[in-house]
């Protein structure tokens, strides 16, 4: 039998770490409390540094609508450093969750605010009290149900945790990523506020795929990877890159009851238990 | 042409190797050491056997003088040089990547100790590059790998309890599907 092979020194693995997907890296910490050590250790840098790119790869979390207690439906709203913000639909409730930890607090909801020419913006850290409304760009106004049902507008969080909005054209099948720029409160000029930062027309990589007969529906933004999660009623969630290049099935049609989200490789990481 | 500087590094197992500067300096830590004034009698490398050694100073002085043929190519053409011996210089730079990265391929298809060696090496006597690529190396044998693959694949031993398994495998569900 060959003698024990000496460890890795943790800085040899971290370099190994950096070229690795996230998946592999949560493997490598399972591997033995040396190398589990090496990855919780390095957490942050894994994440950040320019040459790793662990965190441009999407990680989708899907989440079962049914799993979260109470007799009243909780619909998502949205998610942001590995929370989420749920709603409740009577009485008005707004929630903050932690699925990893089970953390759940619930948060003042103002008023009964959700008109079509404004979304509500919420800051969930540190105050979770936090929320303000912000005007839409004039282009992106719609009725209530285009937004509710439709699901064409979307407010999201860009990847340098930005305010940013999606906007899916019906007639183009087109989406359109807004960065809101400015902060002129309330009597500030819409126009000014939000610029359109990208474009991707969909229509090709739809018909390509054979889906043109569908309904194409906004499901999520993923910041950190910038992938566009669309929903099709019965054929499920697609993923759409940043580039606008490619599409490709995430995961099957559980009749509307699963909800996407991008999982924070940082936040499991750094939730890693030591042994 | 004056013949180029020579220094004597010294493995661990007091093997001595002599090598030019330019493949010597590749290596930060010897760059470092010669800067300083170091190098009477010799270079000791306490950290690497000669086994080692003298594959990191095979990848060395390849590299150091793909890059020295690089230059010196570059210089012929800057200084004015027929068009007829400039362009067959750019095409054998070309010929040198293309052969430098299969010598690279080549240099880390080896058993899992040397290339832990190779690593080690690379990282104790700080050569980027030769880093880079065994780094590359053990990422790509990592990849698409469960846990149990990766120990098998580079004899570490399971040191986790099953219990502290289960822990670690329900943490993150999502890696393990």
């Amino acid at each position: 039998m060959a003698p024990p092979r000496p460890c890795l020194p943790t800085d040899c693995l971290f370099h190994v770490f950096l070229r690795l997907n996230p998946v592999s890296i949560v493997r490598c910490a399972a591997v033995s409390r040396h190398w589990r050590r090496a990855v919780t250790d390095n957490t942050s840098e894994i994440r950040r540094h320019p040459t790793g790119r662990a965190d441009r790869c999407l990680l989708l979390g899907l989440h079962h609508r049914e799993m979260y207690p109470g007799e009243l439906l909780y619909a998502p709203l949205a998610c942001g450093d590995g929370l989420l913000l749920l709603c409740r639909g009577l009485p008005a409730e707004i929630s903050v969750v932690n699925p990893f930890t089970g953390f759940h607090t619930t948060i003042a909801r103002p008023g009964g605010l959700v008109p079509y020419r404004y979304v509500l913006h919420f800051c969930m850290a540190p105050s979770p009290t936090l929320s303000r409304i912000t005007r839409l760009p004039k282009q992106c106004s719609m009725r209530n149900e285009d937004v509710s049902d439709k699901k064409m507008l979307m407010l999201a969080t860009s990847e340098d945790d930005r305010l940013s909005l999606l906007r899916r054209e019906e007639a183009s099948l087109e989406v359109s990523v807004w960065l809101y720029v400015g902060d002129h409160g309330s009597g500030g000029d819409p126009e000014n506020s939000w610029l359109l930062r990208q474009s991707i027309g969909i229509r090709k990589l739809i018909e390509d795929a054979g889906l043109s007969r569908f309904q194409t529906r906004l499901e999520r933004f993923c910041p950190r990877s910038r992938s566009v999660i669309l929903w099709i009623p019965y054929l499920g969630l697609l993923v759409l890159d940043p580039e606008g290049k490619r599409i490709q099935r995430a995961a099957d049609d559980c009749h509307g009851h699963i909800w996407p989200y991008e999982i924070d490789l940082t936040l499991c990481l750094c939730s890693m238990k030591t042994f | 042409m004056a013949s180029p500087a020579m220094v004597t590094l010294i493995s661990s197992d007091d093997a001595r190797f002599e090598v030019t500067e330019a493949a010597a300096t590749m290596s930060q830590t010897i760059r470092h050491m010669i800067e300083d004034g170091c190098t009477d009698g010799g270079i000791p490398l306490p950290n690497v056997p000669a086994r080692t050694l003298a594959k990191v100073l095979e990848y060395c002085n390849k590299h150091a003088a793909a890059t020295a043929a690089e230059s010196s190519a570059a210089g012929g053409a800057a200084a004015g040089s027929d068009s007829g011996s400039s362009s067959s210089a750019d095409s054998a730079g070309k010929d040198d990547g293309v052969d430098l990265a299969s010598f690279d391929k080549a240099f880390v298809e080896v058993d899992t100790d040397t290339l832990y060696d190779l690593l080690l090496a690379a990282n104790y006597l700080d050569v980027k590059t030769l880093l880079d690529l065994c780094c590359q190396k053990v990422a790509d044998m990592i990849r698409g790998k469960t846990p149990e693959q990766i120990r098998q694949t580079f004899g570490i031993k399971n040191d986790f309890s099953p219990e502290e398994e289960e822990k670690i495998r329900k943490e993150n569900q999502w890696a393990f599907e």
